[in-house]
């Protein structure tokens, strides 16, 4: 009788920027690790921004996989609602959520993240996006604008990272997963060239590990104007393809190539 | 109901496993809250500010049986504490927050007239008498019934001198409650932390 409640504007407020606090963090803490290469790291996915590289078609060795394990359901809603998505079938692991924006308005997801459309995205653009399944969770919401219309399409899916490959050598290759790192990291080369670069060879060139922005940003500012050149490989680890450069362009060897 | 799953990846950058755990321990943390300040809208910023410690000192964090939330708990007490200097830290991010505007005054209203059940407003200002470390060890173990051994790892003491300073501490509870049998005095520390 004398419960006091939680404000639940605070609440809901509070998760969602709990929730993209932990994201975006997570998100600093790879860009320390990628910082400022002239290559590109493969595979990090949508969490690290999003590097998506031509020729990158086929999923790289340790990737996520999805398994689609319920036929999609798809409803068309308006203003802020809970789509009851059934009992999760077995195994399910994540939600694969296709949201297209039916008008202009911000349309967040439960976990906070937020899809904003203009007017011209209306029925145009389609955010995917993966969030994992909470035990016994079987609905999800999306928080809109009243009048704001959009349409949500969910399926229960199985996401698993893929093994990594083992080359003649006996090095894995691939990319970054939940596993860890493999021997031989996916990375585009200065060139364009796709290939791997040895994760010892990326982790002596990138400087300490940081515990800290600070410590990061001081390390940064101590060796501006100072880059490691680090060979990439085809995923023998012998045949070199191009380089993979760490620190600051305009302190590249003049032998790289562009 | 283990954490560990969702602690794992909350590590790995997941941050809607953090909202499962959020989503979890909120009600216990700000009940906590609760107990240890006067008003709705400091706890609420308190439940906040354990949730953004919970992730700062990520590295730090030890679970018991699998669960987050004996730590939770710990923090949550050392911020009521130190509330001024701790909240500091993450004014910004208060402020961002919204609140209920007219609800919100209606509750601390209602709360002033009716602080929690009238007898918790006693064992608060109890509570706040205690040393930060009598304190954790009465709030894990006397409010939200964990075992004196796991109270111990948390706060990283051995299993006996966490018991011989829970039972000074129980005693000091006793003398500041003051006047009431002991056994009402022990009723109302153990209804204080019931669901």
């Amino acid at each position: 009788m004398s419960t006091i409640e939680i404000d639940p504007v605070f609440s809901v407020a509070l998760r969602a920027a709990l929730v993209e606090h932990v994201v975006q963090a997570a998100v600093r803490e790879r860009r320390h690790r990628v910082r400022v290469g002239l290559g590109a790291f493969l595979g990090l996915g949508l969490a690290a921004g999003g590097v998506a590289a031509a020729g990158n078609l086929l999923p790289l060795p340790g990737a996520d996989v999805a398994s689609v394990l319920a036929a999609p359901l798809t409803v068309t809603r308006t203003g802020p609602a809970t789509v009851e998505l059934g009992v999760a079938p077995e195994g399910a692991t994540h939600i694969a959520l296709d949201l297209t924006c039916l008008t202009a308005g911000s349309f967040t997801f439960d976990d906070g993240a937020r899809v904003d459309c203009s007017g011209s995205d209306a029925g145009e653009r389609v955010s995917s996006y993966t969030t994992p399944l909470a035990p016994g969770q079987h609905a999800t919401s999306i928080r809109a604008g009243e009048g704001d219309e959009w349409r949500l399409t969910a399926t229960y899916v199985h996401l698993q990272s893929t093994a990594w490959a083992v080359n003649a050598k006996g090095d894995t290759y691939g990319v970054e997963n939940g596993h860890g790192t493999p021997d031989l990291v996916a990375v585009e080369a200065t060139n364009g060239s796709t290939g791997y670069a040895y994760a010892t060879d990326l982790a002596g060139a990138e400087g300490p590990t940081f515990t800290s922005p600070a410590d990061a940003l001081a390390w940064q500012a101590a060796h501006q104007g100072t880059s490691a050149s680090i060979p990439v490989y085809e995923a023998d680890g012998v045949t070199v393809v191009g380089e993979f450069v760490i620190g600051d362009r305009a302190a590249a060897s003049p032998s790289a190539h562009s | 109901m283990a954490d560990a799953t969702q602690w794992t990846r909350s590590l790995e950058g997941d941050g809607g496993a953090f909202g499962v755990l959020f989503d979890r321990h909120r009600d216990r943390v700000f009940r906590h809250a609760c107990r240890l300040v006067g008003s709705r809208h400091d706890a609420e910023d308190i439940t906040a500010v354990a949730f953004l410690e919970l992730w700062r000192r990520r590295r730090d964090v030890r679970l018991v049986d699998g669960s987050v939330l004996p730590w939770l708990l710990v923090t949550t007490s050392n911020v009521a504490r130190n509330a001024q200097r701790a909240s500091r830290r993450y004014r910004q991010f208060l402020g961002r927050l919204p609140r209920q505007p007219v609800a919100s005054d209606a509750a601390d209203a209602a709360l002033d007239l009716h602080p929690f059940d009238g007898i918790d407003q006693h064992l608060g200002a109890a509570l706040r008498s205690l040393s930060a470390q009598d304190l954790q060890l009465v709030t894990l173990v006397a409010l939200e019934d964990y075992s004196v051994a796991d109270a111990a790892a948390v706060l990283r003491l051995t299993p006996s001198a966490a018991k011989a300073r829970l039972h000074r501490a129980r005693h000091r509870l006793r003398a500041v409650l003051g006047g009431l049998p002991d056994d009402v005095t022990a009723q109302t520390i153990v209804a204080g932390g019931e669901p």
